[in-house]
């Protein structure tokens, strides 16, 4: 992988000073940040990686991350990013706004160089460095509440509806237009917003709420808000899979309809309106080999199994595993609100 | 008193119970809490996992105030269960059918997933202490389980040694060990075709045995269904073999150490079971001493590779 027209290496040997672009780097432990200044006039080639062994992901709202062995480059702030392939290599081009960055990251396995990408971003580029609040954490969680409970999205706004479902125990979220509609909600005991305009005093004002973007991305939003609105659509199937190692960082919330539900299972994707799956039971990734990816998971019902995405053929395929002993499982809860799993044999 | 007090020193969370001192210590089989009509469980059962009534952690536990910005404190978020293996009073894991201790294997997966939905969870942690030795404090079979709201140091230093030995040799320690391990034969107790069981090369106690899946497993809810078939014949042969070691119920501390899921570098993690028995000879214990205690430094008084032969040459043939 080349960065700016040299080896990665070079960038951890020695300070690098450039004629032709502004700027400076960081080091870090395991990382470089380089940070440019540009006029937006420039266009050039800010990377160059074999497409063979490379895993990239281009979508807007995850930013431009290529991943290269034990390598993570990633890049933000830069317009007009084109990618470009020619005999086997990629390449990325783009001008650099007036603070454009790049990252580059090497450590072991790509989940750690994801997890110290993004820190990196929070923490030098600028990005807020408050982790997002849950609502069921600490001072807010609700006992009354089942924490695994669906987030049902209410489309109408009527007070009577929202008051006869709270009282049910329902976990309600409403789209909300501004903050005056969110006060008069959250007044009435609503703890969960869709915003399209989070603003941090938010926090401060309504501390036990959880809040959800409708839109941006999610190197901005992993910082600021408990959730994020993606829109499937517009994910390939690499994007869908850097989206389940990301939403280990931030809960991503499907918006659109008639995707393939358990692929969306199998990924950890919460879904608005469905079953939130809250994803221990997704257990990993690997790119077995180019194109083709593996995801290794467990089913609700604990039945291990697997699937195959093929990037090249755009095709899924499903390895299920049923369990020779099947348990019955009845949970009580006694009078002092202890629960009590019983398990015997039996289909549950 | 229920709350989570901060270490500077060791950079580690204390759980301060009160309410642990009031367990019962050994009741006979009559006032046994976990057998049928017992005080905890009045109702016909099979196999169980509730919440202790005397817990270290709680769903929802007090409030609690920092005492000052040295004095650290938190709620102690958590969740504590035992796990009761068998209606029956009078045996144990190594006397339990292979089939009950097949169940078992798959209520601990359940129950893994489960705990680890819990937002206030990071990390669940199952074991078994057998015997007044390790302070097991009923004598019904049973194990306990629990799900913490933090990473606990032995379990972080785990992480960070798969860690690091992924950075010096770009490869997991216990991938490598097994594959050493079965090619080498001499600290090998038990094999089948998915898992090994040995005394390891860096044993801490005498006849400590570990327990690794061949394939690089991070979880008990990755296992295939046969893997999760062999595990249970693992469990009870090992136990098994410690019982007709001295021809005397062998006291353990069984642990089950899964990856911490919900971290980005969980996938480097190997799933692995340790027994660690206190007894070095038929009469006599291996404490947890100052040096050990004091330092984490151990000293064991057994060559491994002596104690795995003394383990193989037990014959067992009930299963």
């Amino acid at each position: 992988m080349r960065v700016l027209k040299k080896e990665i290496s070079e960038f951890f040997q020695a300070p690098f000073a450039d004629d032709t672009i502004s700027l400076r780097n960081i080091h870090s432990k395991n990382a470089v940040i380089l940070k440019l200044k540009g006029n937006g006039e420039q266009r050039f080639e800010i990377l160059r990686c074999e497409r063979v062994s490379c895993w990239s992901f281009a979508q807007r709202a995850l930013r431009h991350i290529f991943i290269e062995g034990n390598t993570l480059a990633g890049f933000t702030g830069f317009e007009e990013i084109q990618i470009e392939e020619e005999a086997g290599h990629v390449y990325a081009f783009g001008k650099p706004l007036y603070e454009a960055s790049v990252v580059i990251v090497r450590g072991s396995g790509r989940l750690n160089s994801l997890k110290s990408f993004y820190e990196l971003l929070w923490n030098c580029c600028g990005f807020s460095t408050k982790m997002p609040r849950s609502l069921l954490m600490g001072d807010s969680f609700n006992e009354t509440l089942d924490r695994r409970d669906a987030l049902l999205v209410l489309s109408s706004k009527s007070e009577a509806k929202v008051k006869d479902l709270l009282e049910k125990g329902v976990r309600v979220a409403l789209h909300v237009e501004n903050e005056r509609e969110l006060d008069i909600f959250y007044r009435s005991g609503v703890r969960s917003f869709i915003l399209s305009d989070f603003k941090n005093e938010y926090r401060e004002r309504y501390a036990d709420c959880f809040f959800i973007l409708q839109e941006g991305d999610v190197a901005s939003a992993i910082g600021k808000v408990d959730g994020l609105i993606v829109d499937i659509k517009e994910f390939s199937l690499e994007e869908i899979v850097l989206a389940g190692l990301v939403n280990r960082l931030l809960p991503l919330y499907v918006s659109a309809e008639g995707v393939d539900s358990k692929l969306l299972d199998v990924l950890g994707f919460g879904a608005i309106g469905w079953r939130r799956c809250t994803n221990p039971v997704f257990t990993r990734i690997e790119q077995k080999r180019y194109g083709i990816y593996e995801i290794s998971y467990v089913s609700e019902t604990n039945v291990p199994g697997r699937v195959r995405i093929d990037v090249s053929k755009d095709s899924v395929e499903w390895f299920f595993e049923q369990s020779e002993i099947s348990l019955k499982k009845q949970t009580l809860e006694r009078e002092d609100g202890r629960y009590f799993h019983f398990y015997r044999e039996g289909v549950s | 008193m229920l709350e989570l007090r901060y270490n500077p020193l060791t950079d580690e969370w204390i759980i301060v119970s009160a309410e642990t001192q009031r367990r019962p210590v050994q009741p006979s089989q009559q006032s046994c809490p976990i057998c049928v009509g017992g005080v905890e469980l009045p109702e016909e059962y099979d196999l169980i996992s509730f919440e202790n009534r005397f817990p270290a952690l709680k769903r929802n536990p007090p409030d609690v105030l920092s005492e000052s910005d040295i004095f650290l404190k938190k709620r102690s978020f958590g969740i504590c269960e035992v796990v009761v293996y068998t209606s029956r009073h009078d045996v144990a894991l190594p006397g339990m059918p292979l089939r009950q201790i097949e169940k078992l294997v798959e209520m601990w997966v359940d129950r893994t997933v489960e705990l680890f939905t819990y937002d206030f969870v990071e990390y669940v942690f199952i074991f078994e202490n057998r015997g007044k030795e390790v302070g097991a404090s009923l004598s019904h079979p049973h194990g306990q389980i629990y799900a913490f709201p933090f990473l606990p140091r032995r379990i972080l230093a785990k992480v960070e040694g798969f860690s690091k030995w992924r950075d010096q040799k770009g490869s997991c320690p216990v991938c490598d060990v097994v594959a050493e391990e079965v090619r080498l034969k001499k600290r090998i107790v038990f094999e089948t075709d998915s898992f090994v069981s040995l005394v390891p090369f860096y044993a801490r106690f005498p006849f400590e045995v570990h327990v690794y899946p061949k394939r690089h497993v991070t979880s008990l809810p990755e296992l295939t269904t046969l893997e999760r078939a062999e595990l249970a014949k693992h469990l009870k042969i090992i136990t098994l073999k410690y019982d007709g070691l001295y021809g005397q119920e062998f006291p353990y501390m069984m642990m089950f150490f899964q990856a911490p899921m919900k971290r980005l570098d969980a996938e480097l993690f190997h799933l692995h079971i340790e027994f660690n028995p206190p007894k070095r000879d038929k009469d006599k214990i291996k404490w947890m001493a100052s040096v050990e205690t004091g330092t984490w430094a151990f000293i064991n008084p057994m060559v491994p590779e002596q104690a795995a032969e003394m383990l193989r040459r037990v014959e067992v043939s009930e299963l």
